[in-house]
């Protein structure tokens, strides 16, 4: 019973994971209709940050919660600059065009954090609060998890009062349905895409600053995180942060008991989700069919 | 492309004017050395002669070879061209090999670019420019490269990469590849012979879903249930490299309560699952690829009760033999003050490299690659590395240098700031303790 119980955790911590990364991905994505593949970029670049700062300030229960902020900060930073700079030029450009772009700031910022900080893998501390393990039933199960799944649930809740409670919500959502009608409205909406753009990037600097301390940050962790960051987008309906959320505990949990049971297929498993969820709705769990 | 030459002339050097002074220096002192009349016996690259005349019609022993240059992959390609920087100006000042300036051209694969490689070591194939080829990273590539090399009957020196399949079930006839490093074989029968000599009999295998980790898994499992009969694999779990989340991978090992956990995990990845065995107080013993760039990385609250390693040779133990402590102070005194202040195992491998190439065109007093197989073929070669007190063997019936892995027990050394192997718990297993010529016969299909 401990093993199922634990593994569902471990399932549901995976999921939290996904979510932090795809919640920004799939915003993005909503909003101003482009498929950034620099978003696990992004994301690599919040974790190394988060590691230059804690080593800079420390890693300790105040200083843990200044390095999510900074970090974060820096990440919308980046990503103000490469959506000002050239990402606007792109959009309603094709999805090849899109995706050629943002491949090319792939390259550009792992080129650039190689040169900043080397090949070799970083390490940073756990938050004294967050370490060591809590026993359900007979297992011990880390702390830093829990914290992981509640900071997913915060992100997840922040997001749709935004959209849902707040004026750039409404904005947001009248950009996606008619930008030309909201730009004569008298909103700019070209701010109003670079705020919604900042915001996604400043999920993934957040996502990135959050799960350093659960291993280790290396490069190529942006490519390894975007894939199935993808995954549970597309699952979720491109665009839908509540299916966003559905789709990360979907692939999350499935995987994680896929990886008890099948391990030798636990990968497979994880497209055949995504395969099956297609096939019932193209448009995934909570899009919205192209007219 | 990015592209390294390492000679004591022309090139493009990344640091020129330290070679200008370095050789101006090193001349002084074998000038010197000649009018004083003083013998070569301290000169641990080798007793070349200086006098000696190269057989090779451009005075130059070229040697070419791809590598992760770019550092895609971490430190292990940098390090092997520190090495390179500082030992080949060395050797060239006491006369080069067999009188020949000795030349190293390492280009960027870049990794994991296959056909890229490919397509590099055939184009340097075809312009016939170079005497002899390294392969200093990646094992799917060196695993097609002896179709070529073999074809042209250039000699192929595996100097980094650990792929078996080239010396076995895929060895050519005739082949002119060799083994100066360590092999995925050996390192993985080598944590095998470890781990049954520790008394464990249920192993759990943890190791990542690609080429090499399924390799070392499948060299080490079935060397461990031929030594441990009774022995049991209780879950393999294969999770891709730079995993985020390892705790559904860990839940599922702990599961299958094994006495000890085998994984072909190196680099960021064991520090994320040092990190989760730390959370949760768990001691089942691992047995992990911990090399260089892991060691050093290690602080001392990071590391598990009975955390287990192995490296194709821990520097830490090699330094214990004469080569091993030449190449440790050589390093050390070269890149003592710089990030990598003491050479990883990839260092002691492409050392055991050159000395091979420098052994055996004195054996044969050339450089043809017929001539240096049938040296080997001959039985009895061996040359200096840092595996052995005495000279290390080359197998004649497959060209693998009998060289040594290293599996023990990872602490952390205060004086080295670093982790380490711990001698006391450690075990030197060299490749010709765990397959006969009997076996490899067998394997290799005669």
């Amino acid at each position: 019973m401990s093993t199922y119980l634990v593994q569902l955790l471990a399932g549901l911590g995976s999921a939290a994971v996904l979510f932090l990364v795809a919640s920004g991905l799939t915003l993005i994505f909503g909003a101003l209709r482009i498929v950034n593949f620099a978003h696990g970029s992004l994301y690599m670049v919040g974790a190394f940050v988060s590691v230059s700062l804690a080593d800079a300030i420390g890693f300790g229960n105040a200083e843990f919660w200044i390095v999510l902020l900074l970090a974060s900060l820096a990440v919308t930073a980046v990503g103000v600059a490469m959506e000002v700079s050239v990402l606007r030029l792109i959009y309603g450009q094709s999805l090849l065009t899109q995706l050629l772009v943002t491949f090319a700031f792939v390259l550009i910022i792992g080129g650039v954090v190689r040169a900043i900080y080397g090949s070799q893998p970083r390490v940073t501390e756990t938050p004294p609060f967050l370490q060591g393990s809590v026993t359900i039933i007979d297992r011990q199960f880390p702390v830093y998890q829990f914290f992981l799944m509640a900071l997913a649930v915060a992100v997840a809740i922040a997001l749709w009062l935004m959209l849902y409670r707040t004026g750039l919500g409404r904005m947001v959502r009248a950009a996606v349905s008619d930008p030309e009608l909201l730009a004569l409205s008298g909103v700019n909406v070209s701010r109003l895409f670079t705020s919604v753009f900042a915001l996604g990037c400043f999920f993934a600097g957040l996502a990135g600053a959050a799960v350093a301390p659960l291993g280790s940050v290396s490069l190529g962790i942006d490519i390894s995180v975007i894939l199935k960051a993808f995954v549970v987008v597309v699952i979720g309906g491109l665009g839908s942060i509540g299916g966003a959320f559905v789709g990360a505990i979907l692939i999350g949990v499935a995987d994680s008991f896929g990886i008890l049971w099948f391990p030798e297929t636990s990968l497979a498993i994880v497209f055949a989700v995504l395969v099956v969820v297609l096939m019932l709705r193209p448009q995934g769990l909570f899009g919205r069919a192209e007219s | 492309m990015s592209q390294h030459r390492f000679a004591s002339h022309g090139g493009d050097d990344r640091r020129p004017r330290f070679f200008v002074v370095f050789l101006a220096l090193a001349l002084l002192l074998v000038a010197t050395a000649s009018a004083c009349g003083g013998d070569d016996e301290g000169n641990a690259s080798g007793d070349t002669s200086e006098t000696a005349s190269c057989p090779l019609d451009d005075g130059e022993v070229n040697i070419f070879s791809t590598a992760d240059v770019s550092a895609v992959a971490g430190d292990i390609t940098p390090m092997q061209l520190r090495w390179i920087e500082s030992e080949v100006p060395k050797i060239n000042a006491a006369g080069g090999v067999l009188g020949c300036t000795l030349d190293i051209e390492v280009v960027d694969e870049p990794l994991p670019d296959f056909e890229s490689g490919i397509r590099k070591y055939r184009a340097a194939l075809a312009s016939e420019e170079y005497d002899l080829y390294f392969a200093m990273f990646d094992s799917a590539l060196v695993r097609a490269l002896p179709k070529f090399t073999n074809r042209a009957k250039k000699i192929l020196i595996l100097a980094g990469v650990g792929d078996h399949q080239p010396f076995y079930e895929e060895l050519e006839d005739p082949s002119y590849a060799m083994q100066a490093g360590v092999s995925t074989l050996g390192e993985g029968r080598a944590a095998a012979k470890f781990a049954a000599d520790k008394g464990w009999k249920k192993i759990a295998i943890l190791t990542p879903n690609y080429a090499y980790g399924q390799d070392v898994a499948d060299a080490f499992k079935e060397y461990f249930l031929e030594l441990v009969p009774d022995g049991e694999i209780t879950t393999e779990q294969k999770p891709a490299f730079l995993e985020k989340n390892f705790q559904p991978f860990v839940n599922a090992v702990v599961a299958s309560k094994p006495d000890a956990v085998f994984g072909g995990q190196y680099g960021a990845d064991i520090i994320s699952l040092y990190k989760l065995w730390k959370a949760q107080d768990l001691t089942i013993p691992t047995i992990f690829f911990t090399e260089q760039s892991v060691l050093e990385q290690l602080k001392p609250a990071q590391i598990p009760e009975n955390s287990y390693g192995y490296d194709r040779g821990a520097p830490n133990i090699l330094r214990e033999t004469p080569r091993g402590q030449y190449v440790w102070d050589a390093y050390s005194e070269e890149y003592g003050t710089s990030d990598h202040p003491t050479p990883g195992s990839y260092v002691f491998i492409i050392d055991s490299a050159i000395q091979l190439v420098q052994a055996l065109a004195e054996k044969t007093n050339g450089f043809d690659a017929d001539a240096w197989t049938e040296a080997i073929k001959a039985g009895g070669f061996a040359y200096e590395s840092a595996y052995q007190e005495e000279p290390t063997d080359v197998n004649h019936l497959n060209f693998e240098a009998n060289t040594c892995a290293t599996v023990g027990l990872v602490k952390f050394s205060e004086e080295l700031s670093q982790g380490f192997y711990d001698p006391e718990d450690s075990a030197h297993v060299c490749l010709d303790e765990v397959i006969d010529d009997e076996e490899r016969e067998e394997l290799i299909g005669r």
